[in-house]
């Protein structure tokens, strides 16, 4: 059995074992390792077993250590922390709160006040999981409260709770450097007008349902002075400093993101002190609610470095690639064929598995048609937020469904999601077309 | 007595993230106000990084928070989905064991040749890879004895008990 052989059964073995409910990082690391030995050791045609385990142990040692023992990616348990404090100090329901009155009036105005919500989250914490789960137990209750249709006041809370993923400080794009070594800063600011393009393709989408069908956002009978509003404004300068801390911090070269993510935590910890949220004794027990969420995200990115050195031991990349060039697909059908792929894998998988199992064979191919890495991670990060929200498997529905002690069905949130969907291919037919969206603030820096 | 330890590592990764946070603070605090940098700033941060991200990583096992796909193992009978169970334990206990053996090889190697990541402080490169094998063995553990229940409840056929 050749090399390239082995690579190819052990990548039809991680599916089957993927398939059969595997956890995601046991599969391919396991997989790895074994293919890994055989590889070492039938390097020479005969099985020669010698040192190739010594070989085997040592690669996926250094694999997983050189991606831990990382100063750049320390910013994933700080701003994993980050949006967990920034909820307890009551940041997040600031947000939520200053928009629900500015945007009262709208039709469907606290549905689009929930996602003007989210968005704020996401400015704050990179995780759209994180996002949908926390900001779903402060909106969807308030909208069923005032009679909003479960549909609206869960499927909004869910679509916005994808934007964590676009609008930095963003987890998928911190992901997404490490397999592409792109810079996390560029990816970060690449990410900001496509989320926001996002967040209010979902305010028109609300509007829209809204004026079509009055019932199902009643409208509200709540007014609010100038002063109100002012002061609902003035209110959020907690989360709107956390911003200007992530975003102006990296775009005006202050800081690093890794030094945005530990300042914006340590601020978060001192206000939630000073307006005594939780004491100085609280802190470490804040940040272990998040250390199994981290851990896990670290554990499956380590097995997948192991699997991307089996991938490029075997050359797989490099027959995908010359494959590829007898095809003649240009780079558009290339794009087109990705995100078909992108959007069938996001029907089942979760979003890191998606990109961990799919990025060591794709990008090589991005490189071979010259595409905009930036550009590129931004697509394949929108793709991965509608694969969140697309049955079976839209993890944020499932996670707000849980949020909310599902009060509404599972059926029913997907049965409001599918308009959300629509400007999500809007979005992203948009950000393919135009890659100045996603490229101009990068280019500006 | 294995829970007590994973909840100690799990605190002591807790504090790991604090420190590397407050590490960094004072990087940023002393290079825009004093005009140089922590000593080894950033080498301590990478060193803390090891503990921060794998000393929970037993909890995470013993409360199987490993992420997996469940839409097609859904519609298989309990049966098979036992015995799957002790397949994906013994698919997980492979990766964990080759990173806690190779993760021993590097460890017993940095201590020997007393390799250092140079720098001010001259900081040994065993303390990390210790804390890395630390962090597996426990897993190991964990990860052995949930082999264990599942295979005992695929054998007899019922679900098995929670991991404690």
């Amino acid at each position: 059995m050749d090399v390239s052989t082995i690579g190819y059964v052990a990548c039809a073995l991680v599916i089957f074992l993927l398939a059969i409910r595997v956890p995601i990082a046991w599969a391919i690391g396991g997989v790895a390792v074994v293919a890994l030995f055989f590889v070492f050791a039938m390097r020479t045609g005969e099985f020669i077993p010698d040192r190739a385990l010594l070989r085997t142990l040592s690669i996926t040692f250094s694999a997983s250590f050189d991606l831990i023992h990382s100063y750049d990616l320390s910013m994933i348990p700080l701003f994993i922390a980050l949006g967990h404090v920034a909820y307890k100090a009551d940041i997040t329901t600031e947000i939520y709160d200053a928009a629900r009155i500015l945007l009262a009036r709208l039709p469907g105005g606290v549905a689009i006040a929930s996602i003007a919500g989210c968005g704020g989250f996401s400015a704050i914490s990179g995780s759209s999981i994180a996002c949908a789960s926390t900001m779903g137990r402060i909106c969807t209750p308030e909208m069923l409260r005032l009679n909003y249709d479960p549909r609206l006041a869960t499927a909004s809370v869910a679509a916005g709770g994808t934007l964590g993923a676009l609008i930095p400080p963003s987890i998928l794009f911190i992901i997404y450097a490490i397999f592409t070594e792109s810079s996390i800063g560029q990816l970060f600011l690449a990410g900001l007008l496509p989320g926001l393009i996002s967040m209010v393709g979902y305010g028109v989408v609300v509007v829209l349902w809204a004026r079509r069908s009055p019932r199902v956002a009643p409208v509200s009978e709540e007014t609010h002075t100038r002063e109100e509003k002012v002061r609902a404004i003035l209110s959020s300068w907690p989360a709107m400093l956390l911003f200007l801390i992530v975003i102006g911090g990296i775009y005006g070269g202050i800081f690093t993101a890794t030094e945005a993510a530990a300042l914006a935590l340590m601020f978060a910890v001192a206000l939630g002190l000073v307006r005594r949220k939780f004491g100085l004794r609280d802190i470490v027990g804040l940040v272990r609610q998040v250390t199994v969420t981290t851990s896990v995200i670290f554990f499956i990115a380590a097995c997948a470095k192991v699997f991307v050195a089996l991938i490029a031991l075997t050359g797989l990349s490099s027959d995908l690639v010359n494959a590829l060039g007898q095809t003649n697909i240009g780079p558009w059908g290339f794009i087109a064929m990705i995100c078909l792929i992108y959007l069938v894998l996001g029907m089942f998988l979760d979003p890191v598995g998606i990109m961990v199992l799919t990025l060591p064979l794709i990008i090589p191919l991005v490189d071979s048609y010259g595409l905009n890495l930036i550009w590129f991670g931004v697509i394949i990060v929108k793709l991965l937020e509608i694969g969140l929200i697309t049955p079976p498997v839209g993890l944020n529905v499932f996670v707000l469904a849980a949020a909310i002690e599902e009060k509404v069905k599972i059926g029913q949130i997907f049965a409001g999601i599918w308009r959300f969907l629509i400007s999500d291919v809007i979005v992203l037919v948009l950000l393919i077309a135009f890659p100045v969206i996603s490229l101009l603030l990068p280019m500006s820096m | 007595m294995l829970r007590r330890v994973e909840s100690a590592l799990d605190a002591l990764g807790a504090c790991a993230t604090v420190l590397l946070c407050i590490l960094i603070v004072l990087t940023v605090f002393f290079r825009e106000m004093l005009g140089f940098g922590l000593p080894d700033g950033i080498i301590l941060v990478r060193e803390l990084m090891v503990p921060a991200i794998l000393f929970p990583l037993a909890v995470a096992t013993s409360r199987r928070a490993h992420v997996s796909i469940e839409v097609i193992a859904n519609h298989f009978p309990d049966t098979l989905n036992r015995w799957i169970a002790v397949l994906a334990a013994l698919v997980g206990l492979t990766i964990v064991i080759a990173f806690a053996v190779g993760g021993w090889q590097q460890f017993a190697r940095t201590l020997e040749n007393g390799a250092h990541h140079g720098g001010d402080l001259f900081i040994p490169k065993w303390i990390s890879r210790a804390a890395f094998v630390l962090a597996f063995f426990v897993v190991t553990l964990r990860m052995v004895q949930i082999l264990w229940v599942d295979l005992i409840a695929a054998i007899r056929g019922r679900s098995g008990p929670a991991t404690p």
